[in-house]
C-alpha cells in the first residue's frame, strides 16, 4: 500500500510539473500580450490611462516576472512563487497579488461545489430507496429516467430551465447575482441534478440486491418491517461504496463550476479565471491553472487511495480488475 | 391480457435463441438494440438531427446572420417558427446552424480523439513493456489536467475559429479512448486465436489490424457514442463562458447566453436552443446506452 502510494504522488509531481509547463508554452504561444491588449483597450476608453505610469508600472512587471529571462527562469518562477505561496500581482489587477484574489474568489468556488455534492448524495440516496422500494412500478421508472435525462444535460442547461421556471416564471429565486442564500439555491441545484442519475442509479441497484438477498427474508420472517429493511440492512451497505461513484464526479463538477458561475454572475474562482484568459493576463492564468490542476488531482488521488482502501485488487496494479 | 403478455415474451425469447444460433452477429446486436425502446426513439432522432444539420443550408427557412430590423423580438408564429432574435433573425434557422457548428465538433473532435486514441491504445497495450509504461504515463499526465481549463488555453492559442474549438476539444478527450482500447487489446491478446494467427506467421502490424481491432469494436463505438455529446457539451461550454465560436457563426451555447440577456421579456429565445441542445444530447444518450445493450456490456460506460 506505502509503495503505491507513494507511486502515485510521484505521478502526481510530474504531471503538475507537465501541467504547468504545458501551460506556459501554450500560454506564450497565443497571439497578443496583455501590454498590447491593455495599450489597445487605452487607445479606446482612453479613460485612466495615464501613458507614465503605465510605462513604469509595465517595467516593474517585466521585472518580476523576469520576462526578459530565458523560458526556464521564467516558467520555474511561476512554478516556484505558486508554491512558496508568494505569487506577484496580476497584470490586470496590479496593486492586487494573485494571492489575494484567489483567496478572495476561491472559497465561493469550494462552498459551491461542497454543497452541489451534498445535495446531490442526499438527493440520490432519497431517489435510490423510493425507486428501489417501489420496484418496476411507473415510480421506480419514473425516477430512473430522470436521472439518466439528468445525466445526459450538462449542468448550464440545466440552469437555463430552472431560471426559466424559478427565477422567471415562478418569480420565487433571484437568477443573478451573490447576496445571499436564496442566490445559491439554483446554482447549487444545476450542479447537484447532473449529478444524481449515476449515484441514483448505484443507490437503486445496490439496495435492491439487498432486498433480494436471503438474510432479508430473515428479517421478514422475525418481523421486520420494510423500514428495518432498507434503514438498518440496505442504506448501511449501500452507503460506503457509494464513494466510488461519487469520486469521479468530483473533478467534473469543479469544472461545472466555470459554467455555473459564470452563467448566474458568481464572482468566483471560474470566474476570475475566465476573465483572465481573454484578457491574457499570464500570472492569473498560471496560478488558477496550477490550483485547479493541484486540486483535481488531489482529489483523485483521495479517491484513488479510497478505491484502494476498498478495494485490496488496486492497490497492486493501480487499475480496476 | 396477462397470457398476451407472457406470449409475447416467450416468443421473442424464441427469436434472441434463433438468432443468438444461426444469424450474423449483427443481426443478432440489431435485435438487442431495437429492445431497448428508448435507443430506437434517440436513433431517429439523432438521425433526424444530423440531417437537418447537414443540410442546413436547404433546411433553415432564413439566412442566420441577415438581420430584420423591423421584426425584432417576434414570439414563435407560423412565419418564424421558434420566433425572431434582437436583430430580427429567424431562431430556428439560427438553431438549425448552430446544431451544424455542435455536429461539427462534436464528431470532428471524435474522429480525432479516435485515431489517436486507437493508435496510442493499441501500441501500448500490443507492444506492453517499456512502449506501454511510457505510453500510460503520458496517458496518466494528461488525464490529471484540468481539461477544460486546457481547452480555454489552447482556444486562446488557436483563434475562436471552428477548427481551433474542434482542435482544443479533442485535446485531452482522446486518453479516455487510449484507455478503453488499450484494456481491449490486452484482454485480447491472451487469447488463443490470436496465437494461432501468430503461429501461422501474422506480423504485428497485420494481427493488430486484423485482428485486435476488430474485435474491440464493441466498447470503442459505445465511447464514440457517448464521446460526441460530451464533445458538444464542450463545445456549446466554451461559448457559456464567453470563449467559444465567434459570432456571427451561431451555436448554441452563445445562443443561450444571448438569451438570457432577455430571459425576463422574451424567454424563448433562452429556452428553444436549450431545449434543442437537450434533446440532442439525450438522444446521443439514449443511442449510447441501446449500444451498450447490443454489444452485451451492462453496467460499464
Amino acid at each position: 500500500m506505502l509503495k503505491y502510494v507513494v507511486r502515485r504522488v510521484l505521478y502526481m509531481v510530474i504531471a503538475f510539473l507537465a501541467v504547468s509547463l504545458v501551460t506556459y508554452f501554450l500560454m506564450k504561444a497565443a497571439p497578443g500580450s496583455f501590454l498590447a491588449f491593455n495599450q489597445f483597450l487605452g487607445g479606446i476608453t482612453a479613460a485612466s490611462i495615464n501613458l507614465g505610469v503605465t510605462q513604469q508600472l509595465m517595467q516593474e512587471l517585466v521585472k518580476e516576472y523576469h520576462l526578459n529571462s530565458p523560458w526556464y527562469v521564467q516558467w520555474w518562477s511561476y512554478v516556484w512563487n505558486f508554491l512558496s505561496l508568494h505569487m506577484g500581482a496580476s497584470f490586470e489587477y496590479p496593486n492586487t497579488p494573485t494571492l489575494s484574489l484567489i483567496r478572495q474568489t476561491f472559497p465561493i468556488s469550494v462552498g459551491l461545489a461542497l454543497m452541489s455534492i451534498t445535495v446531490a448524495t442526499v438527493l440520490s440516496i432519497i431517489a435510490g430507496v423510493v425507486a428501489a422500494v417501489r420496484e418496476n412500478t411507473w415510480v421506480d421508472r419514473g425516477t430512473m429516467l430522470v436521472a439518466i435525462l439528468g445525466t445526459a444535460i450538462p449542468a448550464y442547461v440545466i440552469a437555463v430551465f430552472l431560471m426559466l421556471v424559478f427565477g422567471v416564471w415562478l418569480h420565487w429565486l433571484p437568477v443573478l447575482g451573490f447576496k445571499g442564500i436564496q442566490y445559491y439555491v439554483l446554482p447549487v441545484l444545476s450542479l447537484a441534478l447532473p449529478m444524481i442519475g449515476s449515484m441514483g442509479r448505484y443507490m437503486r441497484n445496490s439496495l435492491m440486491e439487498t432486498l433480494h438477498s436471503e438474510y432479508i427474508v430473515t428479517v421478514y420472517a422475525k418481523g421486520g418491517s420494510l423500514k428495518n429493511v432498507v434503514f438498518g440492512h440496505g442504506l448501511r451497505n449501500s452507503l460506503l461504496p457509494l464513494i466510488t461513484v461519487v469520486g469521479p464526479q468530483l473533478a467534473s463538477l469543479m469544472m461545472g463550476t466555470v459554467f455555473i458561475e459564470n452563467m448566474f454572475g458568481i464572482p468566483g474562482m471560474a470566474h476570475l479565471f475566465t476573465t483572465a484568459a481573454s484578457m491574457r493576463d499570464y500570472p492569473l492564468i498560471m496560478d488558477s491553472t496550477l490550483l485547479y490542476a493541484l486540486v483535481i488531482m488531489g482529489m483523485n488521488l483521495i479517491v484513488d487511495l479510497v478505491y484502494g482502501f476498498l478495494d485490496p485488487r488496486i492497490r497492486k496494479t493501480g487499475y480496476a480488475g | 391480457m396477462a397470457l398476451k403478455m407472457e406470449e409475447l415474451e416467450d416468443r421473442q425469447t424464441r427469436t434472441y435463441q434463433i438468432l443468438s444460433q444461426r444469424r450474423s452477429t449483427f443481426a443478432l446486436r440489431w435485435f438487442r438494440f431495437r429492445k431497448n425502446r428508448l435507443a430506437v426513439v434517440g436513433l431517429v432522432l439523432v438521425v433526424l438531427l444530423v440531417v437537418a444539420a447537414v443540410f442546413a443550408p436547404i433546411v433553415a427557412p432564413y439566412s442566420y446572420t441577415k438581420p430584420n430590423f423591423l421584426e425584432t423580438f417576434k414570439g414563435p408564429s407560423a412565419r418564424h417558427w421558434f420566433g425572431t432574435d434582437s436583430l430580427g433573425r429567424d431562431v430556428f434557422s439560427r438553431v438549425i446552424w448552430a446544431l451544424r457548428s455542435a455536429c461539427i465538433v462534436g464528431f470532428g473532435a471524435e474522429a480525432v480523439e479516435l485515431t489517436v486514441g486507437l493508435m496510442i491504445g493499441a501500441l501500448a497495450g500490443y507492444l506492453g513493456g517499456l512502449v506501454d509504461n511510457i505510453l500510460m504515463r503520458i496517458v496518466d499526465i494528461v488525464y490529471a489536467f484540468p481539461s477544460f481549463l486546457f481547452s480555454i488555453i489552447l482556444v486562446m492559442l488557436l483563434g475562436h475559429n471552428i477548427w481551433a474549438i474542434l482542435i482544443a476539444v479533442s485535446a485531452t478527450s482522446w486518453v479516455g479512448m487510449a484507455r478503453v482500447v488499450r484494456g481491449q487489446v490486452m484482454r485480447l491478446k491472451q487469447s488463443g486465436f490470436i496465437e494461432s494467427a501468430r503461429s501461422m506467421g501474422a506480423g504485428n502490424w497485420r494481427i493488430i489490424r486484423r485482428y485486435l481491432l476488430p474485435n474491440s469494436m464493441g466498447p470503442v463505438l459505445v465511447a464514440v457514442t457517448f464521446g460526441i455529446p460530451a464533445n458538444m457539451m464542450t463545445e456549446a461550454g466554451l461559448s457559456v463562458v464567453g470563449l467559444g465560436i465567434e459570432p456571427p457563426t451561431p451555436d448554441l451555447g452563445q445562443m443561450i447566453i444571448d438569451g438570457q440577456q432577455a430571459m425576463f421579456s422574451y424567454p424563448y429565445l433562452m429556452w428553444t436552443p436549450a431545449l434543442l441542445f437537450a434533446i440532442t444530447l439525450i438522444s446521443f444518450t439514449f443511442v449510447g446506452d441501446g449500444m451498450r445493450d447490443a454489444f452485451d456490456m451492462k453496467g460499464k460506460r
